[in-house]
């Protein structure tokens, strides 16, 4: 877990943003009020700090001294000042300082923890630099990797290609325009061609007074542009705006695939990945397996316990589901209301089979504690096999299956 | 996947076949509009005699067989439906003649991205009808350029002389999403206005984009230092205004939809359970302290099975989503419409009186009834039970438990009607 050092004398702010990282983001803050207390924290406590916070005017050090001892100690910071000013911001030409935050705005709570929150994001965050100037790409690698990101660079549009092929966690491009063997708009339609601005984000750079050069960059399908010469907040706060709309639009597309009750994947996931699973066991000649459980009589239960507690009982069994697979990995979704499927591609069917019948047993067997309560639930099984060629209608024959057996309520029964 | 209130027409006239063909159906596989195609500026002109200006936007290939040197852009601009234009390639002059001619946006055609470009700035626009912007700058000039061009977008503009303005502007319209503010105006400047505002709406709910002058640079700096979610340096291209505010717009739709997944129900798009209870238990305080009641109805779809049975289960789905889009619109506005489990839909509302209740949802069962969902050829029609209360009881979960009780006894003299007590 990441250890944050604190050095704020101001006894609101500083508490507000212990609280505020401590319950947002689970990160440790180490708070302290003077220079003295932090020098005590670095040299004597063991614990490594990943980032530090830290306010330039504090009792025993007016003048920002805190930040080399902080940074000297190999800490990348955070900078809070009580004002905006040209001293302030020359502060980021100091190498280990990220960025500097103007504590006299309402919004800069946000600020800090926007940016707290981004930097310990970025880190898993791999970004590529494209520029043919060495100079240029040292500056630009140097401001990423102040931000966290690993960061990859190319001289070429050719080696960018090459790069970005065998880096398929790229999530950033950053590309001049000029290039020896390629502009860098045609490198952009290049890599448009393989991901959409969905996956990766590309931020075309071109320089002040060839103006239609970023209209071009737009047209070639980059997300965003910047102009040379550019400042530091500038750079960051494009970075920035693009990861976190790259972000967004990935926590979209995971919370319309899961299920917020049980937190599995939900049916639609199931769906979409339905028809690449059989094409994935046809070329590999496997056979398909698909199990539904349902637990029986769910509408009575939900009476007599209450919602809450019919969903934590799901919530229990999906963990109970997760933890269960040795020998195989099924694919596991809450399909509806009481109903969960499993569908797995595999060339040993017993296997699952066996774990199939396990996890039944596993689940009528065991007693879900839901406040005071102890419960019991009745499940439900059915299990079909389909060999390649097969497949189609397995999904729906399993489920009809499962719903015409009535007579049979808390068996686990193989088809 | 589509964001539409309303099916669009939009019109392409473009001669290359396989352009055309790809985008037209991708157009309306992820957006809701009919695309009419013409291949020659003559087709074009026929269509748009016969059909008049009925169109949302134009797309049109600037060389056509009968028109190769963009005589079409002329002629759809008058009309006047705002146009997106093709080109095959990209220069200076054949932009800059293009930008003269207020099209919304061109693109080059050149590669598979120009497909997807498309898609997102047709939607983009369309979305846009629905969007408050505010321009605050002193400058008559720098407000008329803008305001131009967030105009050919097709935001709604909105103006302020100052930052004083500004504030009063915003305070009438809280529904404004987004701010565009210049730094140097008397009474109050674009730092203070922006402070203000940030007392008021965070970063996540109203989008604010400050202006800065080239070579006035720390002017940006400082702009996102004090509370901005960005900035543009002026002069701007027509194009990277574009970029900057759609960036902007999009970030807030991204976390408004964030939001509303975690209480919409995925299938049906209406409420989930969570929210149910969530809103739910609000409105049973305000009910206890007020004079009113709070209603509460289940709703069950009769013989549901039946139709996964005899037509498979997405045509189930279609039925659901096609019931909850009824009920949530027949009760818009006026109360809580959520999904509860399966095919049973729960509705609380809030009411001075018990009077037309009954009435109401008696109404509800008959629209139902007499709807006929087309799906896949087939003609379907279903009706529903419904269990209504509005006793007093200890909490929420027994006012739904009741209502659910009282759906049961619908169920069992003989579905499609409503029971209530």
């Amino acid at each position: 877990m990441a250890e944050i050092l604190l050095v704020e004398d101001a006894k609101f702010f500083r508490n507000i943003i212990k609280s505020q990282i401590e319950s947002k983001f689970g990160y440790n803050v180490t708070a302290v009020e003077t220079y003295g207390e932090a020098v005590e924290q670095l040299t004597n406590s063991n614990k490594h700090f990943d980032l530090g916070l830290l306010d330039l005017n504090l009792p025993d050090a007016p003048d920002g001294e805190i930040v080399d001892i902080v940074t000297g100690m190999g800490v990348p910071s955070l900078i809070f000042s009580g004002h905006f000013s040209e001293a302030v911001r020359d502060m980021l030409e100091h190498p280990s300082v990220i960025d500097y935050v103007v504590k006299d705005s309402p919004a800069s709570l946000n600020y800090v923890l926007n940016m707290v929150d981004r930097y310990f994001k970025n880190s898993a965050n791999c970004a590529l630099v494209v520029d043919d100037s060495r100079v240029a790409l040292k500056h630009m690698e140097t401001l990423l990797k102040r931000f966290n990101f690993k960061v990859l660079s190319a001289s070429t549009g050719h080696d960018a290609l090459n790069v970005f092929n065998e880096n398929p966690d790229i999530r950033l491009i950053i590309c001049d325009y000029n290039m020896p063997d390629m502009q860098g708009t045609e490198l952009c339609k290049l890599i448009r061609a393989q991901k959409s601005r969905d996956q990766v984000c590309i931020i075309g750079v071109s320089a002040y007074g060839n103006q239609t050069l970023s209209a071009q960059f737009l047209k070639a399908g980059a997300s965003d542009f910047l102009v040379k010469p550019f400042l530091t907040e500038e750079f960051f706060c494009r970075i920035t705006l693009n990861m976190d709309a790259l972000e967004k639009v990935h926590k979209l597309d995971e919370l319309v695939h899961t299920d917020l009750v049980s937190q599995l994947k939900n049916r639609r996931f199931l769906e979409e990945e339905y028809e690449r699973t059989c094409q994935n066991a046809e070329t590999n000649d496997l056979s398909l397996a698909c199990a539904f459980f349902e637990l029986d009589d769910f509408k009575t239960f939900n009476e007599a316990h209450g919602n809450d507690a019919g969903d934590a009982v799901l919530f229990m069994m999906a963990r109970e589901f997760e933890r269960h697979f040795n020998r195989t990995s099924p694919l596991v979704v809450r399909y509806s209301g009481s109903q969960f499927c499993f569908l797995c591609a595999t060339d040993q069917p017993n296997n699952f089979v066996e774990e199939m019948q396990t996890l039944h047993r596993h689940i009528i067997n065991r007693d879900f504690r839901f406040g005071k309560q102890l419960l019991n639930v009745d499940v439900s099984a059915m299990l079909c096999i389909a060999s390649p060629g097969k497949y189609a209608e397995l999904l729906d024959d399993t489920k009809r299956t499962l719903e015409s057996q009535t007579a049979r309520k808390g068996c686990f029964v193989t088809a | 996947m589509t964001d539409f209130h309303q099916t669009i027409d939009i019109l392409l006239v473009e001669d290359a076949k396989f352009y055309r063909s790809v985008l037209k159906s991708q157009l309306e596989k992820e957006l809701d509009c009919n695309v009419i195609c013409a291949e020659t500026f003559k087709q074009a002109a026929t269509i748009l005699k016969e059909r008049g200006n009925t169109f949302f936007l134009a797309l049109l290939d600037l060389n056509l067989p009968d028109a190769p040197n963009g005589e079409i852009v002329e002629y759809v601009i008058s009309q006047p439906i705002p146009s997106i234009v093709f080109s095959g390639h990209f220069n200076e002059e054949i932009r800059d003649d293009l930008m003269q001619k207020n099209i919304i946006d061109y693109v080059v055609k050149d590669s598979p991205a120009s497909i997807e470009y498309v898609i997102s700035t047709v939607k983009r626009i369309y979305l846009n009808q629905f969007i408050k912007v505010l321009l605050v700058d002193d400058s008559k000039t720098a407000r008329y350029q803008m305001r131009g061009l967030l105009h050919r977008y097709k935001f709604q503009v909105l103006e302020a002389c100052d930052g004083l303005e500004a504030l009063k502007v915003l305070d009438e319209n809280p529904d404004i999403m987004m701010v565009i503010t210049d730094y140097n105006m008397p009474n109050l400047d674009g730092f203070e206005l922006t402070k203000k505002i940030r007392t008021h709406y965070s970063k996540r709910e109203l989008s604010i984009v400050g202006v800065s002058t080239y070579g006035n640079h720390a002017l940006s700096a400082k702009f996102i230092k004090i509370g901005a979610n960005d900035f543009i340096t002026k002069p701007f291209l027509n194009e990277e205004f574009f970029c900057r505010i759609s960036q902007n717009i999009e970030m807030l739709e991204y976390i408004n939809a964030l939001k509303d997944s975690l209480i919409t129900d995925y299938l049906t798009g209406v409420r989930n359970r969570r929210y149910l209870y969530d809103r739910g238990q609000e409105m049973f305080k305000e009910a206890r302290k007020g004079d009113g009641y709070l209603i509460a109805a289940m709703i069950d779809v009769d013989h549901f099975k039946q139709i996964n049975d005899s037509f498979g289960h997405d045509a189930g789905d279609f039925i659901l989503t096609a019931v909850a889009k009824k009920i949530d619109h027949f009760f818009k506005n006026k109360g809580v419409v959520a999904r509860f489990g399966g095919e049973e839909f729960c509705v609380l509302m809030y009411r001075e009186d018990t009077e037309d209740v009954i009435e109401t949802f008696e109404t509800l069962r008959d629209v139902i009834a007499e709807t006929t969902f087309t799906y896949d050829n087939h003609e379907l029609s279903v009706q529903i039970s419904v269990g209504i209360t509005w006793q007093s009881t200890e909490g929420l979960d027994d006012l739904i438990n009741l209502s659910d009780r009282f759906l049961y006894d619908a169920k069992k003299s003989g579905r499609n009607c409503i029971h209530a007590g």
